[in-house]
């Protein structure tokens, strides 16, 4: 059944089908998965620019008197400290401290807002944000979202949109964009460890936008190819390392938690944390071919250390690596050995800690 | 359009086999890499290992999924592609040559009773169609 027939589709759809993509659904979403292929398309990104249609992601628009304290109730992160013009991850959690989803919070106002979750948790953020005494507004339909990353993102992002001056904002702020006639939104915001831009393009010109990209240089990169450069990156995912039955603190997002502001799930996380946390999550790099996939056994000698939560093939280095979660007690430390067992087979590997690919030299000089 | 050549029979389940002075050579379609994506990890049995026609005679696993391969005839496999298990892109760029699997002595049967390239090219028109 096509997807606009369910009412969700991406105003980019025909453009995907004109480009030859394969499309897979995605909460819903049909979605291109890849357009040529997963690898060429991760280094693209990686070498030169990508652009992917992310307009699945859930656009909440939250405004009105009160509404800066509701978020500051459900999301993890200073919400009331960060300033207009600006964007912040976050995360979304129940009383008992479990991770509904992660965010990118943009203030776009005083009291106006926009929170982005995962495709598949729209309803379910929208109802933390309401039981917050926020009142959410859906604007799925009025949005396309490209998010336009890579090491030539700026000059790329320039050639397509010539009068904008989103090459001029710091990381994590946004601006206003003209697209076309419309106004639109461009943040420096991304999830794939390389500079680039997220444009929030309305759905009228959104075609005139994805085209402008791609003439000016950029790649179109599918789903697939955004889930091996987040891994790269260690960068956790909904369903995988951000679930309910995992805390923050034990996947490692520590950081994204605002002590001692009193967002939801706070009460329990202090627990958590006095009482030390029961769980860490590590990085394996593999040595000999073969794949980790997520539900594999993480094995130290004879015990089991873990199990991956998110495992794939990484195109930069040519060999498996994976996210685990295990108990803290018995965690290998960097450098130790280990073998994933991957359907009856052992894949040797070591433990590193993520990201398993260093993009400092990035970031001092571009970001 | 992908390609299915004349030379060899086919599988429902995508694999490819072909007489090879008496043994026979199989691999995966065309069309199997191109569903997959790009590969990057093959298993293969150790030379020596029994096969029956229909279980698994490796695995091919690309950046989306892993596949079983399953065997198109029973026998014992006598040679296996290191050169693939080294560099698993030629099952894309190369399916039915480079990209070759495992040669097995066949114990009976040779390959008469799988399906012609004419009537597998039906199948994954169907496929295609169904997608």
């Amino acid at each position: 059944m096509p997807a606009e027939d369910d009412g969700r589709a991406s105003p980019l759809l025909a453009e995907h089908r004109r480009l030859g993509a394969r499309l897979t659904e995605f909460a819903g979403w049909e979605m291109p998965l890849q357009y040529t292929g997963v690898i060429a398309e991760h280094n693209a990104v990686r070498t030169a620019t990508g652009v992917f249609d992310v307009s699945h992601l859930g656009k909440l628009r939250v405004s009105g008197a009160g509404s800066g304290e509701a978020l500051q109730h459900a999301l993890t992160t200073d919400v009331l400290a960060l300033a207009p013009g600006r964007a912040s991850y976050s995360l979304v959690l129940t009383e008992s401290g479990g991770v509904v989803d992660d965010v990118f919070l943009y203030r776009l106002a005083g009291d106006e807002w926009l929170v982005v979750p995962n495709a598949a948790n729209v309803g379910s953020v929208a109802r933390m944000i309401d039981s917050s005494g926020g009142r959410p507004v859906d604007e799925w339909d009025r949005w396309a979202i490209l998010a336009v990353q890579g090491p030539e993102s700026f000059d790329v992002f320039r050639r397509a949109f010539p009068n904008s001056r989103a090459t001029e904002l710091s990381l994590y702020s946004w601006t206003n964009i003209d697209v076309y006639g419309h106004q639109g939104l461009v943040a420096r915001t991304g999830y794939t460890g390389e500079r680039g831009f997220e444009l929030y393009a309305p759905a009228e010109v959104a075609t005139d936008a994805f085209r402008a990209l791609l003439a000016a240089g950029a790649r179109p990169v599918g789903l697939g190819a955004r889930d091996t450069l987040r891994l790269e990156m260690g960068y956790a995912l909904y369903g995988h390392e951000l679930r309910l039955d995992i805390n923050p603190l034990e996947a490692g997002l520590g950081w994204a938690l605002a002590w001692p502001t009193s967002f939801r799930g706070a009460d329990a996380l202090l627990r958590v944390k006095e009482a030390g946390v029961a769980r860490k999550l590590f990085g394996v790099r593999c040595k000999d071919r073969g794949v980790p996939r997520q539900g594999h056994e993480v094995r130290w000698g004879d015990a089991k250390v873990g199990e991956v939560t998110s495992g794939n093939f990484s195109p930069t280095l040519g060999t498996g690596i994976a996210l685990a979660l295990g108990p803290r007690a018995q965690a290998p430390d960097p450098g130790a050995r280990v073998q994933v067992e991957a359907r009856g087979r052992r894949i040797k590997g070591d433990i590193v800690k993520p990201p398993f690919i260093d993009k400092r030299s990035n970031k001092t000089t571009s970001q | 359009m992908v390609q299915v050549p004349n030379d060899r029979r086919y599988t429902s389940e995508h694999e490819w086999a072909k007489e090879d002075d008496g043994r026979i050579l199989v691999g995966i379609t065309e069309f199997a890499q191109d569903q997959l994506g790009d590969i990057v990890f093959v298993g293969l049995p150790d030379p020596g290992a029994e096969v029956k026609a229909g279980e698994p005679v490796g695995e091919v696993e690309s950046t989306k999924s892993v596949s079983d391969v399953y065997s198109p005839v029973s026998g014992r496999v006598v040679d296996k592609n290191t050169e693939v298990e080294q560099t698993p892109e030629l099952v894309n760029s190369d399916p039915y040559g480079r990209g070759w699997l495992v040669r097995i002595e066949p114990a009976d049967e040779g390959i008469e009773q799988l399906m012609t390239a004419d009537a597998y090219s039906g199948l994954i028109g169907f496929e295609q169609e169904g997608h």
